[in-house]
Order: structure tokens, then C-alpha cells, then sequence
């Protein structure tokens, strides 16, 4: 099911929510924001837990990333010591799970755009006068990702069936086995792209000027009363999170 | 021997691309399965090397259910050849893509280095042997990817479209070898569309794929 919504104001609702993981400059405020966003993903009938789920890979690396990071943060009570020297710290542990909420209210908040079909984001970015072919860009760009990796898979399917058992691997020669998947699946984009772009002009894209559109987007009263309380709800975080310090 | 009983497949809850598929594929045999767009074709082959996998019935390579396998272990007795062969090629060069896998498991052993040789010259790529895979033809690419194939000594194989839109040369030389394949024992399923795929001996079996329903021609 799409959203009733205008893209501009679904674009409204990323750009804030963006902006104020952004900002945030604690844990707290940030944890605030995520369930924020949570409330959001509901609200436009997704199941975030369920696409989660489908992007666990992706949320493994984030985890990696912050496990190292508490590692590296120092500052705060010792958590974990060892061999006289503090291995994770409160600090560092502060540091790494604001970075997974910052990532996951990103993750979440991109989530909103899938609610509208790209032809409509294409037409909500050039309201905003965003030059045509950069939207164009964005939205091929945009529906090309599900694809990437639905290629990547296959790919890593297809080294299984070279006898190959990637989780059996030491980390080298996983790089090097990475490396070797990476390589054809980043060529063959480029060559997907190219023969996207031939495609493109060879039916008449960008030869005239002047550019109607099928559908008209317009904002109604539901699109202005979301966007009112987006700002509202915007401006009142702003004030509490800078003003009351 | 790869044995499919009572197999039903579908990609969505609503609509079952193979329903109730029971049938033997024996080794020995080459069987060639031809069918309309969309038909399951595909799926079937995938199927069968575990590729994709079911719990709707059961398929079994050499007596052992491949729902409880690995795709890589199912791989030791059956291979695929993807109607793309960009998609089973990796390497920087046609040499590395031979060996490659042999490198990263640590048996890559002389045995192994004289096999890749033959391959090479079996499938008249040894003066592309440093060659970028995915800057060659497409009918170099499909021998490649077949040579891949061969390097693992499977008895079945599976043959996606192995002849869509490469030349008549390189069609004639596939169709050899899979006859060849067959001959000595191994077993092939070709999935093809193709009418002028001109297969001649004794065990050739006919299929054909009407609606997700699997018939003996």
C-alpha cells in the first residue's frame, strides 16, 4: 500500500529526522529520535522489524564498527580492563551505541521514501527545483539498489558453487574472495548504466526543453497538517536539545 | 542420480511456478527440457543444485536431502551453468578464474595446475589465459564458465540456455562437449529454447515444461 501522503512531505519528515540524528549530541536525545522514527514507520504501515531483518548484514557491519569504536573511544569509568589497560570504557560505550542509533534512525528514515513510487519522488524532487536529471538520477540510482544486491547474492551463490565455503575462509583470503565478487559486480553496473543512459536518449530524453507530466502532484490539507506537526515536533526537540542547556 | 518427490515451488505465496514435480534424473542421461517464458524452467534447474530451495516435497542428489546441504556441498556432485556466464565469473584473468577457488581452499596442487591446462586448450581459451573474463565475447565467456564447470569433476551438470546468442562455432562446440559429457557417463539437463539444438544418441530424453507441470515428451 503507498502512501496518501505528497513525497515532498514524506521528503520533509527524512530530511528532519536526518537532521536531528545529526545534531543530537547525546545518547538520550538520540534514543528520543529513533523511537521517533520507529512511531513514523508505523504510522506509514511498514514493518521496520521485518525489513531489519532483510538488512541484518548491513546491521552486523554497523555493529562491527561501534564494537570497534567503544574500543577506540577513552574517557569515562573503565567497563571492561585488561591487562591493566581499560578496553572498553563508558565513554566509548556511549560513542558506539550513539553511532548504531544515528545509523539505525538514517536506516529508518530512508524507509519512509519506499512508501511512494519513485516516479513520484522524481516528481516531488523537481517541485522542489531540483533539475530533472538529477532527480531522474537519484530515482534510477535509488531503485537500482535492491537490484545490486540481489546481484550480489546471486554472485556469492554462484562462488558456493565453485566448492568455495566463504564462512569457512581466514579473513585474507575472504578480502581476496570479496574482492573478486566486487570487481564484476561494480563493472557490471557501470555497463548497466551506460546501456541505461544509450536507452534513455535513444528515446528522446532531454531532446525537448520544455517537460509535461502525467500526474500533477498537490499538496492537500493532510500534507500541510503533517508537515505543520513534523516542524512543530522539529523545532520543540531543537529547543530542548540547544536552549535548555 | 538427482530424484525430485512431490515438489512444489513458489516464489510468492499465490502462485506455485512448479507443482507436484516427481521425477528421476539419472546420470548417463541427457535430458533436454524445453518449455514457454515463465514456464519454471529455470527454477527447476535451480532447484535441482540447490540454488533455490523448497520444503514442499523432496530432492535428493545421490540418495541425500539437499534442504539439509550447503549449495557448496551439493556442488560436489552437481553443476550449473547460469544462462549469464558473467554472473559465475570472478577472477582478473581467464587463468585465475580456473584456479581461484583451488588458491583460497589451499589445494591447488600440480594436478590441479596440469587440469587447468587441458581445460585451456580443450576449450581454446589458452591464448586468453591472461585475458580480463568479463572483456571477452560472450561465446568465449560461456566456454570459460563452462571450463569452470569442468574443473570440479561433476557427474550432473546443468545447462541454462547454454547456446542463447553465442555464434553457430561455439554452439557446435558446446553441444559436442555436452554429448561428449554424457558419453562418458555424466549427466546433463539442458534447459533451452532453442530448435536447432541438435542432440544426437541413443539416451536423449525429451521434457517439456507446460505451467509449472513437468511432461516426458
Amino acid at each position: 500500500m503507498k502512501s496518501r501522503l505528497d513525497p515532498r512531505t514524506t521528503m520533509l519528515f527524512i530530511v528532519l529526522t536526518s537532521t536531528l540524528s545529526v545534531l543530537a549530541a547525546n545518547m538520550y536525545w538520540l534514543l528520543l529520535i529513533f523511537l521517533l522514527t520507529l512511531v513514523l514507520n508505523v504510522l506509514f504501515g511498514l514493518n521496520p522489524f521485518k525489513t531489519l531483518y532483510r538488512m541484518r548484514r548491513f546491521l552486523s557491519m554497523i555493529i562491527i564498527i561501534a564494537f570497534f569504536q567503544s574500543i577506540a573511544s577513552s574517557g569515562g569509568k573503565p567497563i571492561i580492563r585488561l591487562l591493566g589497560a581499560n578496553i572498553v570504557t563508558s565513554k566509548g560505550l556511549e560513542d558506539s551505541l550513539s553511532f548504531v542509533l544515528r545509523m539505525g534512525i538514517v536506516m529508518l528514515a530512508v524507509l519512509l521514501g519506499t512508501r511512494h513510487d519513485s516516479r513520484d519522488m522524481i516528481d516531488g524532487l523537481t517541485k522542489l527545483k531540483i533539475p530533472y536529471e538529477l532527480a531522474f538520477m537519484t530515482g534510477i540510482a535509488l531503485k537500482f539498489i535492491p537490484l545490486f544486491g540481489q546481484e550480489f547474492a546471486d554472485r556469492i551463490k554462484a562462488v558456493s558453487l565453485r566448492g568455495i565455503n566463504i564462512n569457512k575462509l581466514k579473513l585474507p583470503k575472504k578480502i581476496k574472495l570479496y574482492s573478486y565478487i566486487l570487481v564484476p559486480a561494480i563493472s557490471g553496473s557501470i555497463i548497466k548504466s551506460r546501456d541505461i543512459a544509450s536507452s534513455m536518449e535513444t528515446r528522446g530524453f532531454r531532446a525537448y526543453h520544455e517537460r509535461t507530466s502525467l500526474k500533477e502532484l498537490k499538496l492537500k490539507l493532510v500534507d500541510y497538517a503533517a508537515m505543520t506537526v513534523a516542524l512543530a515536533v522539529f523545532i520543540l526537540i531543537i529547543y530542548f536539545m540547544f536552549a535548555r542547556r | 542420480m538427482i530424484e525430485l518427490i512431490d515438489v512444489s515451488f513458489a516464489y510468492n505465496k499465490n502462485n506455485l511456478v512448479l507443482k507436484n514435480i516427481t521425477y528421476t534424473f539419472n546420470e548417463g542421461v541427457l535430458y533436454v527440457l524445453s518449455g514457454k517464458n515463465g514456464s519454471g524452467k529455470t527454477t527447476l534447474g535451480k532447484l535441482m543444485c540447490g540454488l533455490v530451495k523448497t520444503r514442499q516435497g523432496v530432492v535428493k542428489v545421490r540418495g541425500k536431502d539437499i534442504y539439509k546441504m550447503t549449495v557448496g556441498e551439493i556442488s560436489e556432485h552437481v553443476g550449473y551453468l547460469y544462462q549469464n556466464p558473467d554472473l559465475q565469473l570472478f577472477a582478473p584473468t581467464v587463468y585465475e578464474e580456473l584456479v581461484f577457488p583451488y588458491e583460497l581452499n589451499g589445494k591447488l596442487t600440480d594436478e590441479i595446475k596440469e587440469k587447468v591446462e587441458k581445460l585451456l586448450k580443450d576449450f581454446k581459451l589458452d591464448d586468453k589465459r591472461k585475458s580480463f573474463p568479463l572483456l571477452m565475447s560472450l561465446g568465449e565467456r560461456q566456454r570459460l564458465a563452462l571450463a569452470t564447470i569442468m574443473m570440479r569433476d561433476q557427474r550432473f551438470i546443468i545447462f541454462d540456455e547454454p547456446t542463447a546468442s553465442i555464434d553457430a562455432e561455439c554452439k557446435r562446440m558446446i553441444q559436442e562437449f555436452i554429448q561428449a559429457f554424457v558419453e562418458n557417463g555424466g549427466g546433463a539437463l539442458v534447459i533451452s529454447h532453442d530448435e536447432d539444438f541438435d542432440l544426437n544418441g541413443a539416451n536423449i530424453k525429451s521434457l517439456r515444461m507446460e505451467g509449472g507441470v513437468l511432461y516426458e515428451k
